[in-house]
């Protein structure tokens, strides 16, 4: 259920080249699930910048955020209190998992799945996961996923390598799965997968609570706001083309 | 009667703040952050005789006071919201709302005019013909004074509850347009509807929106907006309610001063959902320090 409130800022750092991490602390307990988003106020800014959750803790939430406008950009300036609806959108359901989960993702989509992997082994799931990223130097979460034990594979553009042919050539293609990055990765991933699975979605938005409707989507079985119904939408309901 | 309580054609509103159909869907995303009771009321969501899906996406961009939106009526049907939404909403909403109904043809918005006409949650019905996206419908109607007074008074004849025009300030010759209205029975006006924008990608040099053009929302055009009202008040004798970029209660005051007996806010809803509230508590606190017993000397008097 969004929650607008304001958040000390713990940590606003650089992680890589463009891509900070921030971290968030409030009195109240949060009521985070993997898979949802925090939209946060930039000064400056009219609308705000929907971010996923890489991780979280009773009082604390951590994003981890790409450079990619002005928005994003003025963010790595936010000290201090932070104006954010928390709690955003569905999240990831874990329904599909017994003993093993899959996380596919690419470049700042593997964000999201960071929480993901956190949740399954809190719920003693082995975790296998193939992340990729334009080049070596792009690289996230190696240290945190090797924390929960996970079975990580890298992937890399500058190799002439792609995510999901690596989850084909692993022969992970029928493992159930949670998946986010690139909409084409996705699409990819969308098309080769046989096991059951999510995807988490991004868009421009307006609210980020379900006021405006301008983040709705035509699914197989109707329209569905991506900040609300989603961002998290079941495999094989996706109408990719919508996307792209 | 609280300082703040002002009437539209026979509807009592506890204060003169509405948000705007388009920014609030149908009030259920609000109740997340407060009591949508404390409101006047609001105007819900677009709503069109037939299922709209809307625009493609991206739907939404933004510049620095503001936003462009190009939903595009996307809506489930007056049946759908007749049948299915209100009654959830009658549960947790005791007051009234103002119905927006857009269409595509004359029968159009008169069919959806009579099923709101029943619905006792509806207090007003809210005649959009201003919408910027979409295409042969919409603003087409709201630019040409023939066209408009014809959508009205077809649906006059078909309704019993008050009608309020929301016109689009793209219209050439507003106070006509609104003279003419008023001639051929509007209750009321609404001024306006979002201006007409675009926004390029800097990268690209493409537009952003997937329809290419959409409303433009937001502190940036109150100026604009406020001159609307003021332009127009003198020239009619039914209620306006002001819209167009408020955000705070000092704008609230400012709109009321042009003309408006009332004043639907948009944008604010998206950016800072709970803000509403405290600009309800701000407004009452404005009355004392302006020294007035009720918000409605407040109207017309930079006219007076």
């Amino acid at each position: 259920m969004p929650v607008q409130e304001c958040l000390q800022v713990i940590e606003n750092v650089r992680i890589k080249e463009d891509v900070f991490r921030l971290v968030l602390s409030g009195q109240r307990h949060f009521f985070l699930k993997c898979g949802q988003f925090v939209n946060v106020k930039v000064p400056g800014k009219a609308l705000r910048r929907p971010i996923s959750v890489t991780s979280y803790t009773d009082h604390t939430v951590t994003l981890t955020y790409r450079i990619a406008g002005e928005g994003t950009k003025l963010l790595t300036e936010c000290t201090g209190e932070l104006d954010v609806i928390n709690e955003c959108g569905n999240g990831f359901s874990f329904d599909l998992f017994e003993k093993d989960i899959l996380l596919i993702g690419g470049g700042i989509g593997t964000a999201p799945l960071v929480a993901c992997a956190e949740e399954a082994v809190k719920r003693g799931l082995k975790v296998h996961a193939v992340f990729g990223f334009r080049d070596r130097s792009q690289t996230l979460f190696e240290e945190e996923m090797k924390k929960l034990g996970a079975d990580l594979h890298y992937v890399y553009d500058e190799d002439g390598e792609n995510t999901v042919t690596k989850v084909r050539d692993l022969g992970w293609q029928d493992m159930n799965f949670l998946c986010c990055g690139p909409t084409v990765m996705m699409r990819a991933a969308d098309e080769l997968m046989t096991g059951e699975g999510e995807f988490s979605l991004e868009t421009r938005m307006g609210c980020g609570f379900g006021g405006c409707m301008g983040c709705s989507l035509k699914l197989k079985s109707g329209m569905a706001r991506i900040c609300k119904e989603g961002p998290v939408f079941r495999k094989g309901e996706i109408l990719w083309e919508n996307l792209l | 009667m609280g300082k703040l309580t002002v009437e539209l054609s026979g509807m009592t509103l506890k204060n003169p703040v509405i948000p705007a159909s388009g920014t609030y869907g149908y009030g259920m995303d609000y109740l997340d952050f407060y009591d949508v009771n404390i409101l006047g009321s609001f105007s819900i969501k677009g709503t069109t005789l037939h299922p709209r899906e809307g625009n493609g996406l991206p739907r939404i961009c933004e510049y620095d006071q503001g936003m462009l939106n190009s939903v595009g009526l996307q809506n489930p049907g007056v049946h759908d919201v007749a049948e299915k939404i209100f009654p959830e909403l009658k549960k947790v909403y005791h007051g009234q709302v103002i119905a927006n109904i857009s269409g595509f043809s004359f029968d159009e918005y008169v069919e959806c005019a009579k099923i709101m006409d029943r619905e006792d949650i509806v207090g007003i019905l809210e005649l959009n013909i201003s919408c910027p996206n979409v295409h042969g419908g919409g603003a087409s109607f709201g630019t040409d004074i023939p066209t408009a007074v014809e959508v009205l008074k077809r649906v006059k004849q078909a309704v019993r509850k008050p009608v309020y025009v929301k016109c689009t300030p793209q219209c050439p010759d507003l106070v006509g347009m609104c003279r003419a209205l008023e001639e051929n029975g509007a209750d009321g006006l609404v001024l306006s509807n979002t201006f007409l924008g675009i926004r390029l990608d800097r990268r690209t040099g493409k537009p952003i929106m997937k329809n290419i053009t959409g409303g433009v929302s937001g502190p940036g055009i109150f100026p604009q907006a406020l001159y609307k009202v003021y332009q127009v008040y003198p020239h009619v004798h039914i209620p306006i309610i002001g819209c167009g970029g408020i955000s705070t209660a000092d704008d609230i005051i400012e709109m009321m001063s042009a003309g408006a007996a009332a004043v639907e806010i948009g944008t604010l809803n998206l950016t800072d959902p709970q803000r509403i509230p405290q600009i309800i508590t701000e407004l009452e606190q404005l009355c004392d320090t302006l020294h007035v017993e009720s918000i409605t000397e407040i109207t017309g008097r930079a006219h007076r």
